[in-house]
């Protein structure tokens, strides 16, 4: 209902849809498919999945399931490009846990291209990839853009921005703006998400609380203005997408800000389309070539005993001494050199989502 | 961009009333996609899973995951 005067108003000019989302829901009402028909045939329709699992170290018969569903659904609509979320779903079950992240090195490459070819593969669009909001280490946030980059090169993908998340390193790890932006490879971001986020209380945060991308809020001043400042480094974006969960936006007050949001959104945005001639159709520019899927068993074993940790822990200080006893201690997921403070995080969060999605009405 | 005014209308009842025609296969896996479709065991699923038709279509997970 929060978006409906703006539909009215014709300032939604395309929509995204989280297409794996509704595993669990059949019954799907007419007008939720009539409106994804509307922007589809408008060539304004933009897939977002969720539940790929593009670095689980072993291949499941559900990911063989999720291309099937992305084959078919990219049939019936016209998606103008497919994305999913980097990291991997902790839980023991596919569809369930949060986004994590995985150390960067030739294994997970080889990992996550194959997975980002058979994306492609299947929906036969521009594929890409979000940058992930929650990180381990300094090292990791200022590797990220890079290791995207070259994650998604062979299939000449792209970069959703997610500037929440990048917003979330920024704060969470003392990090410069200037120096991270730089880090990112911007021309290859053809999609920005912003939103909203909370604070986290931590122990160990040295008084400061740690910002988390709940999508709950407004969007914060500090994202609007590091929209304003990326666009223009941006030579092929083309989508700006504001992001809010339906849980925030219950009462009056939240639906009004939700509006504002979106109209300041439009208000940054607008003057920076009649220059916008995107150069990169981020399409393949050779045939993608197959081999065997590609599996790491010793991966896969790391993250089931890390899924386990991060779930089942009692705090922060209690997980990282299972950490170092851990099968993934002296290895490159450099648990030695994780902030607690953000290990804290990543517990709540894989606690909080362990159990999958769940529609406060089921 | 335009949305006809009559879509804007079933979104309104939709969101405010709940739902009530459903396009019941939409996701299925070994079906043909036939998101119009309502027939008899849509109703009944309709009845036997959703009896308050209270889902909230505007919670995306892919959100707020983090």
């Amino acid at each position: 209902m929060a978006a409906l005067p703006l539909l009215a108003a014709e300032k939604v000019e395309a929509i995204e849809w989280s297409f794996d989302a509704l595993f669990k829901t059949r019954n799907i009402p007419n007008w939720f498919v009539d409106l994804l028909r509307t922007y589809s045939q408008g060539q304004a329709l933009i897939g977002h999945g969720i539940f790929f699992s593009l670095f689980s170290g072993r291949w499941s018969p559900e990911q063989q399931q999720w291309l099937n569903h992305l084959k078919r659904i990219t049939k019936e609509f016209n998606f103008e490009h497919i994305t999913e979320h980097f990291g991997f779903m902790t839980g023991k079950n596919f569809h369930q846990g949060a986004p994590i992240s995985v150390p960067y090195n030739e294994r997970t490459l080889a990992l996550g291209q194959d997975r980002l070819k058979r994306m492609y593969e299947a929906c036969q669009r521009p594929v890409g990839l979000e940058n992930l909001a929650i990180a381990y280490s300094t090292a990791e946030v200022q590797q990220h853009g890079e290791f995207l980059e070259a994650l998604l090169s062979p299939i000449n993908g792209f970069i959703i921005l997610d500037l929440h998340n990048f917003y979330c390193h920024l704060h969470n790890f003392e990090e410069n703006f200037d120096r991270l932006i730089q880090s990112y490879p911007v021309h290859m971001v053809r999609e920005i998400h912003i939103s909203g986020g909370s604070w986290q209380n931590s122990e160990w945060f040295d008084d400061k609380k740690v910002r988390r991308d709940t999508h709950d809020d407004g969007v914060p001043e500090i994202v609007f203005e590091l929209l304003e400042k990326v666009i223009p480094l941006c030579p092929n974006l083309k989508y700006v997408v504001l992001e809010q969960l339906g849980t925030g936006l219950k009462t009056d007050g939240q639906k009004t800000r939700f509006q504002k949001d979106f109209l300041r959104m439009d208000e940054i945005v607008q003057p920076s389309i009649p220059h916008k001639k995107t150069q990169n159709d981020f399409l393949p520019k050779q045939k993608i070539k197959f081999d065997e899927i590609v599996e790491d068993e010793v991966f896969h074993q790391q993250q089931m005993q890390l899924s386990a940790i991060l779930e089942n822990a009692v705090d922060a200080a209690s997980a990282e001494k299972l950490l170092m006893n851990s099968a993934l201690a002296k290895t490159d997921w450099k648990v030695e050199e994780w902030k607690t403070h953000m290990l804290d995080a990543v517990i709540q969060i894989a606690q909080q989502w362990k159990k999958g999605f769940q529609s406060p009405a089921n | 961009m335009k949305i006809s005014k009559s879509l804007l209308q079933a979104i309104a009842l939709g969101a405010t009333l709940g739902i009530a025609a459903t396009s019941c296969s939409l996701l299925e896996d070994e079906i043909k996609i036939t998101p119009n479709a309502t027939d008899e065991t849509c109703e009944k699923e309709n009845k036997g899973r959703n009896d308050n038709n209270t889902h909230h279509w505007d919670n995306c997970p892919a959100c707020g995951m983090g």
